[in-house]
């Protein structure tokens, strides 16, 4: 195992920060999914509204993915044959398959629907973030947090209902939801293969 | 195996000045030592003959391969003049990483990696993290990781910088024998005195162009007549960037 | 380094528009306006937008000071062997930060008291100064994390982590959480103000964690020693914060009649606040006649001070009166017309603190026969009833000892209302 390019690749991603971040990401869904809320100020709103806290489950994920493809030995990289775009792309794509998978057996676990909506709100926001990505640089870290933050300022009616475009925070049957979190991760996973060639 | 740069123009940014414009440049066998001052534009060269970016206009190319293909990288190898220490490796993972990175398997990867360190006088800490490395040994890491695929050009940005004079011989010792074994090397360098002599041919860049190109022999007899033994290649080098820029003032 | 390169680079300014930006929003919004009416007065004015500033400002501090923290140590500073102290350069570092975190909680302040026409008072800046010395605290632990934890994973997450934090300890059971969380979550009413003791907690908790990943950086020998030292700093601290706030409700305890009086006369001193000035004539008069009206029925009332329990706050009615000093709602009872009903019931001060209550209402009921409210307060008494039987029961029993003691010879009913007050109050009750 030791001895395997792939394993190369992944102690250079430094992989193991991601499966502590998906681990916490497990633990926080498990804790909070029966309806954990925090009253936060809604801009909108002017009140305060009651906000779970299993919108904010995949912000360790994000940033922690993020982290990882910026571990990187770009010089080797820059001009390698191998695919590493290609590689790096897998691994967001799978970090959102294994926390929408965690999401799901929680969900089934505590027979309840609400934790499978955090698994899809990860891959809303690993899409996101990877789109700004290029223009960002590191900072784009920092695209989950902020979104958040709009969603709260600016995401709740007057009856603490959350406004359709906020993506994140919906029943996991919303439709609109699951097309645009697929658009984006698409166009996130689309952008990461094509800025890896190009970031030296 | 004729790596050729034809009429290439590169610039760091839209409104900056070129710092290669419109250079032709075709690698000569053996070894080349390529001097300049700072922002010349020897690591553009570099970068450019590596396939590590593109050229704002002209081509870069090798035996009619185009720079980026797969074909392309897996003939030529860089080591650029800062090399990263990838947390979590060893010296050999990240030199065995290179070669996998380059297309090798990862058995023959690992392999080549101890070859490569043994080469560079580094096997003895082959399982030395490469974060716990001296400056000089992760240059000495840059250079295993150029060595280890096999390539057929090498191109070096200042690989002696940090050594120590013993470790210096030793360096050019190894490229006597890559290019005895017909590898072409490019090396950029501000150590004049001691590695144009080696070298086989010496090319000069001067804001952006090549103020000389040609062999060794030819530098070296740039030198003023007056200039006292072993210092020619300073004196040549000198005269060279003098006669180029015109005036030039420290 | 030069004060413009300084704020140039750090992560402050690119953040600013957007941080500091949020709790002005808030005001402007309408959240973080007080509500109900200011009565000009300071605290007021100060304590509602703070409300909504302080978990988004120390939320922005702790991520920008890992963003630096990370930077500092990405950039490779501590292995120049600086000269300066690793103090000076950190603080080198957080100060846009800091200063954008002050911003963020000063800004909504200053836009409230332009906006109100207001200046502050000292007692009014006292949860200003909570807010700008948590985030001083923030940033030391923002930065300190930002030196162990790659600071593209630390800030995300202290962003959303302690904005969360700090807002969800307004949720928490027991009550005292929300007075050691580093916000003062309390809208100050007329007449309050918080106490240093009140806010001390805060500090101590946040602050001694923030002391004691301070104190990984001084150069104090062995690092099991600082290790030893910062855990007993946090213990003190916090174990202090807590067992200060152990007993205190949702409410701290909040100091009362702090808001600028207006008064007049003496014996007794009749005060209102001074924005509300005009009720103190019409108050003083009513005052007057009380007083006139019970002596002249053989009862003589002596109280040195009639103040308006509008400046308690919501204290209002938790402290009530005695016979040297009245506490009525002066200011709500002029608005109604009540003013002297409000008075005469003031007036009557049982000798203890939970008097019988039929008792009480038969007193009472005598009381505003004499001033003329006595209408009011049968109104009160219906519009208040629940309609429960021992309720019913207790206004039978004081309306029977009330028509009994009309009976009476008129120096007789002074006596009666003397009497009834002391037996409505058991021998030893407090």
């Amino acid at each position: 195992m030791t001895r395997c390019g792939v394993w190369w690749w992944a102690r250079a991603r430094r992989l193991w920060v991601l499966g502590m971040a998906l681990a916490a990401f497990a633990a926080l869904v498990a804790a909070t999914q029966q309806g954990v809320a925090v009253p936060l100020l809604s801009l909108l709103s002017a009140v305060s509204v009651p906000v779970q806290l299993l919108l904010f489950a995949p912000v360790p994920v994000v940033a922690a993915l993020g982290w990882c493809l910026d571990n990187r030995l770009p010089e080797a990289e820059a001009i390698a044959v191998r695919s590493v775009r290609l590689t790096d792309t897998a691994l967001a794509a799978a970090t959102g398959v294994v926390a929408v998978a965690v999401a799901a057996v929680l969900a089934a676990a505590a027979d309840s629907a609400a934790a499978v909506a955090a698994g899809r709100d990860t891959c809303f926001l690993v899409g996101l973030m990877l789109c700004l990505r290029p223009v960002l640089g590191q900072g784009a870290v920092m695209t989950g947090p902020a979104w958040l933050a709009v969603v709260v300022f600016f995401g709740f009616a007057p009856d603490s209902a959350l406004y359709r475009w906020t993506i994140v925070g919906h029943p996991a049957t919303s439709v609109p939801s699951l097309a645009v979190t697929t658009l984006t991760l698409a166009a996130g996973l689309a952008v990461l293969a094509r800025s890896t060639r190009r970031s030296l | 195996m004729t790596l050729e740069l034809s009429d290439c123009t590169y610039r760091y940014g839209r409104r900056r000045p070129p710092v290669l414009n419109g250079l032709t440049y075709r690698l000569p066998d053996g070894l080349t030592v390529l001097l300049g001052a700072n922002g010349a534009g020897k690591s553009t060269l570099l970068r450019l003959a590596a396939s590590v970016t593109r050229p704002e206009s002209g081509n870069v190319s090798l035996d009619g391969l185009r720079a980026g293909t797969a074909a392309y990288r897996r003939t030529v190898a860089w080591m650029p003049q800062s090399i990263t220490a990838m947390h979590g490796l060893t010296a050999r993972e990240q030199v065995a990483y290179c070669g996998w990175l380059k297309g090798m398997s990862s058995r023959t990867a690992w392999g080549k990696a101890a070859q490569a360190l043994d080469a560079v006088g580094l096997s003895d800490r082959a399982g030395t993290k490469t974060t716990e490395l001296s400056g000089g040994q992760l240059r000495r890491l840059g250079v295993a990781g150029a060595l280890v695929h096999d390539a057929r050009v090498l191109l070096l940005d200042e690989p002696t910088a940090g050594m120590d004079p013993r470790q210096r011989r030793v360096f050019r010792d190894l490229l006597n024998q890559v290019t005895r074994s017909g590898v072409r090397v490019l090396m950029s360098t501000h150590d004049v005195a001691d590695l144009a002599e080696e070298a086989d041919h010496v090319t000069v860049l001067v804001q952006g162009g090549i103020a000389h190109s040609g062999p060794t022999r030819a530098f070296l007899a740039r030198a003023p007549a007056d200039t006292p033994p072993g210092r020619a290649a300073e004196a040549a080098y000198s005269a060279l960037v003098e006669a180029a820029s015109g005036d030039m003032s420290l | 380094m030069r004060l413009w390169s300084r704020v140039r680079t750090s992560s402050a300014l690119w953040a600013a528009p957007f941080v500091a930006a949020i709790p002005l929003l808030y005001y402007i919004g309408g959240a973080g306006k007080p509500v109900g009416e200011v009565y000009e007065y300071a605290p007021t004015v100060v304590s509602a937008p703070l409300y909504a500033a302080y978990a988004f400002a120390y939320a922005a501090v702790a991520a920008l000071a890992a963003w630096e923290g990370g930077r500092l140590k990405e950039a490779g500073v501590w292995r120049l062997a600086p000269a300066r102290s690793r103090y000076r350069i950190a603080v080198g570092a957080l100060w846009p930060v800091v200063v954008l975190g002050w911003l963020t909680v000063i800004l909504p302040v200053v836009v409230a008291l332009v906006d109100y026409g207001v200046w502050p008072t000292g007692p009014s800046l006292r949860p200003v100064w909570l807010a700008m010395v948590m985030c001083l605290a923030h940033a030391v632990i923002g930065f300190a994390v930002g030196q162990r934890v790659p600071k593209a994973i630390a800030a995300p997450v202290l962003a959303i982590g302690v904005w969360v934090v700090v807002s969800y300890s307004v949720t928490l059971d027991p009550a005292w959480l929300r007075n050691v969380s580093g916000a003062f979550f309390n809208k100050l009413m007329l007449g309050e103000a918080v106490p240093y003791r009140v806010l001390l907690p805060h500090v101590l908790l946040t602050g001694s964690i923030a002391l004691a990943l301070a104190l990984g950086w001084a150069r104090l020998g062995k690092a099991v020693l600082r290790m030893v030292l910062a855990l007993a700093v946090i213990a003190a601290g916090s174990g202090t914060a807590c067992a200060m706030a152990a007993d205190w409700g949702y409410t701290p305890p909040l100091l009362a009649d702090q808001a600028p009086m207006a008064c007049s006369g003496s014996a007794p001193r009749v005060c209102v606040p001074r924005t509300l000035g005009g009720v103190l004539k019409p108050a003083q008069r009513e005052v007057s006649e009380v007083i006139k009206a019970f002596g002249a029925a053989g009862v003589g009332l002596a109280p040195a001070l009639v103040s308006d329990s509008l400046t308690q706050g919501r204290q209002a009615g938790e402290r009530p009166s005695t016979a040297r000093t009245w506490r009525p709602p002066l200011t709500a009872a002029a608005r109604e017309g009540q003013l002297r009903y409000a008075v005469t019931v003031a007036a009557v001060v049982p000798p203890c603190l939970r008097p019988d209550p039929a008792r009480m209402l038969a007193a009472t009921l005598w009381a505003t026969g004499l001033t003329g409210t006595q209408r009011d307060l049968r109104k009160d008494v219906v519009t208040n009833s629940t309609g429960a039987p021992d309720e019913m029961a207790v206004r039978d029993r004081a309306e029977q000892a009330y028509l009994k003691a009309r009976t009476l010879p008129e120096d007789e009913q002074a006596t009666w209302y003397r009497a009834t007050l002391r037996a409505a109050c058991p021998a030893g009750s407090p």
